[in-house]
């Protein structure tokens, strides 16, 4: 009985070891990058790197160019996620997401890429004749020019 | 004579009297309120009564619109509420309200795209997504307006006041609350921003992002995300402005990234977590400012440089100056610290030895914040004085040596912030006296670290 109660009071401490989930908490979160605070669900993004850390960023365009001037090296980055912009707050996976680029999507820091989970909201967001369609080595490339 | 004189006053006014014809509205009498703004002349202006719901009002002349008692508009929902496309426009006195919200579009309660001399006064904006949004306009007023938000829902709200690419705007005396960012400049040049206060903003109270040669003085920001921020511009000038109660990991009074040539002087940072941040900036004048019981009075990163410190008051906070680096090619000379141990034998008002504002627990916290629960411990203080009297670890250039005796009397406000929009002349009047009562009962216990 006494193991029981005991497994049951642990438990909760072994299952919060290892990688937690990765959040962005609006409003309160500084930018790496920029530092500015994040507050647009729909351009916030994160990474997560091979010793654990989170870092968050208030638009795409930090998060890449903070790996792509070596802040953090590109080795250490476990995954990358951005936040869907037609569903404000959701992190999805940055490398298998949808992306547009142009004056529609005005980013906190004028990166002005958008990220979808999908195909489909991604075409359902292209509005104006400007907008450009871009999958992520597009992003990554446009946004350290 | 005086009747003389009216009379001919009159003459001369009676022909621009009777050009600008005037008209008045009333809702709910048939007529909307969009049928008499195609049918008026440019330059008329129109006495509105009542409560407009029309939908969005697109304003295409130039036109004075001027609210009677209690002339609400109501947008319903529709998109924007009115939206100003003609040059010479002026919107007085209107409660105006029902903005959709939208996450592709911009939408405002007054919106003005590319236009000149646009004044907005008076109004007042309810729970809009934006308040007021400018693109693209030249020399616009917007005065005493009073713009509150949604409290309790700031992240699903867009900015209060809101310029872009625009020029010579003046905003003064308005109140913000509730929004994203109270205030909120890109692209914007040669902007007068003064006695505004803002509040309980989501993000900043003041934001300027890639906004060059513009002034704010005399604003007021508190219990903000963070209180302004000055990013990737050049040549702001900051004065006599508060920066209250911004508490919190990332909350700064004062966000300076990214700038160059810009002057703080006359500033008052009190009870924030960080008063001014400061990083990647060069020439900045640091002048008269007043820190007070802040955590971090002024955290430099290592890539500042040739920033001059000089006349500002330091009492009360936990760190007076912090740094990741060295600090070298920055100046700091003449400044107020209630930490100073020295002495004036030559009775000249400055110290004889100089002072290290840095000390060795503030480096240690920079390198490891969580340190920081040895905060006011015997030990850090020990350690503190043994690093004064055989420095290690602290820059040996950053010093200031001429540091003042007793606090220079023209820092900051000279008040804790309980006059929020004062006019300036009514600080002044205070004198040196009300500064040196300010500090006198705190400097036996001010919370140094030895």
């Amino acid at each position: 009985m006494r193991t029981l109660a005991l497994l049951l009071i642990l438990a909760p401490a072994l299952f919060s070891c290892g990688q937690q989930d990765v959040r962005i908490d609006f409003g309160k979160a500084e930018c790496a990058h920029c530092r500015m605070n994040v507050v647009d669900k729909q351009f916030g993004a994160a990474l997560t790197t091979l010793k654990g850390r989170q870092y968050v960023f208030d638009d795409i365009s930090c998060m890449v160019r903070h790996v792509g001037d070596g802040t953090i090296a590109e080795d250490q980055v476990t995954a990358w996620y951005v936040c869907d912009h037609a569903e404000p707050g959701k992190l999805i996976d940055a490398t298998t997401a949808f992306y547009l680029h142009g004056p529609a999507f005005r980013s906190p820091m004028r990166g002005d890429v958008a990220a979808f989970s999908s195909e489909e909201k991604q075409q359902r967001a292209m509005v104006q004749d400007k907008t450009e369609v871009l999958d992520w080595a597009g992003v990554r490339e446009l946004l350290m020019q | 004579m005086g009747k003389v004189l009216a009379i001919l006053l009159s003459w001369l006014l009676l022909p621009t009297m009777a050009w600008a014809g005037h008209h008045t509205f009333h809702s709910g009498q048939g007529r909307t309120l969009k049928d008499l703004l195609e049918t008026i002349a440019p330059g008329d202006t129109v006495l509105v009564h009542g409560e407009v719901r029309e939908g969005t009002i697109t304003i295409r002349k130039p036109v004075t619109l001027i609210a009677a008692d209690g002339a609400m508009i109501d947008g319903e929902g529709e998109g924007d509420v009115l939206v100003v496309r003609a040059d010479d426009v002026t919107i007085r006195g209107f409660r105006i309200r029902g903005t959709r919200i939208s996450h592709m579009d911009d939408l405002a309660a007054i919106s003005v795209q590319e236009c000149r001399r646009i004044t907005i006064a008076d109004n007042h904006i309810e729970e809009s997504f934006f308040a007021i949004h400018l693109n693209g306009a030249h020399d616009a007023v917007i005065e005493g307006n009073r713009v509150a938000g949604r409290p309790g829902s700031e992240e699903s709200m867009a900015n209060g006041i809101h310029l872009w690419k625009s020029s010579r705007a003046t905003i003064r005396n308005n109140h913000v609350m509730h929004h994203r960012d109270g205030i909120y400049l890109e692209f914007v040049s040669d902007a007068r921003i003064t006695d505004n206060t803002v509040l309980h903003c989501e993000r900043y109270g003041l934001h300027f992002m890639f906004s060059h040669g513009n002034l704010y003085a005399h604003n007021h920001f508190e219990d903000n995300g963070a209180g302004v921020a000055v990013m990737y511009s050049r040549d702001i000038h900051m004065r006599q402005n508060r920066f209250l109660a911004n508490r919190g990991a990332s909350a700064y009074g004062l966000l300076l990234k990214d700038i160059n040539d810009g002057t703080i002087e006359n500033n008052t940072f009190m009870d924030n977590t960080t008063g001014i941040l400061v990083d990647g900036c060069n020439r900045l004048r640091f002048e008269d400012n007043l820190f007070r019981l802040n955590g971090w009075a002024l955290r430099m990163y290592a890539s500042s440089m040739h920033c001059d410190l000089e006349g500002n008051v330091f009492s009360g906070n936990t760190f007076d100056v912090s740094t990741n680096g060295s600090l070298a090619y920055n100046r700091m000379e003449g400044n107020y610290w209630d930490r100073y141990t020295g002495y004036d034998l030559d009775r000249d008002g400055h110290g004889d030895v100089p002072h290290r504002p840095l000390g060795f627990f503030t480096l240690l916290v920079e390198r490891m914040p969580y340190a920081l629960v040895f905060s006011r411990s015997l030990f850090v203080s020990l350690l503190d004085r043994a690093e004064r009297l055989v420095p290690s670890l602290t820059p040996e250039d950053l010093k200031d040596d001429r540091p003042l005796m007793r606090p220079n009397p023209t820092a900051g406000h000279g008040g804790a912030g309980e006059h929020a929009g004062d006019p300036p002349e009514n600080e002044d009047n205070k004198g040196p006296n009300a500064v040196a009562a300010l500090f006198s009962p705190f400097r036996e216990t001010s919370l140094a670290h030895g």
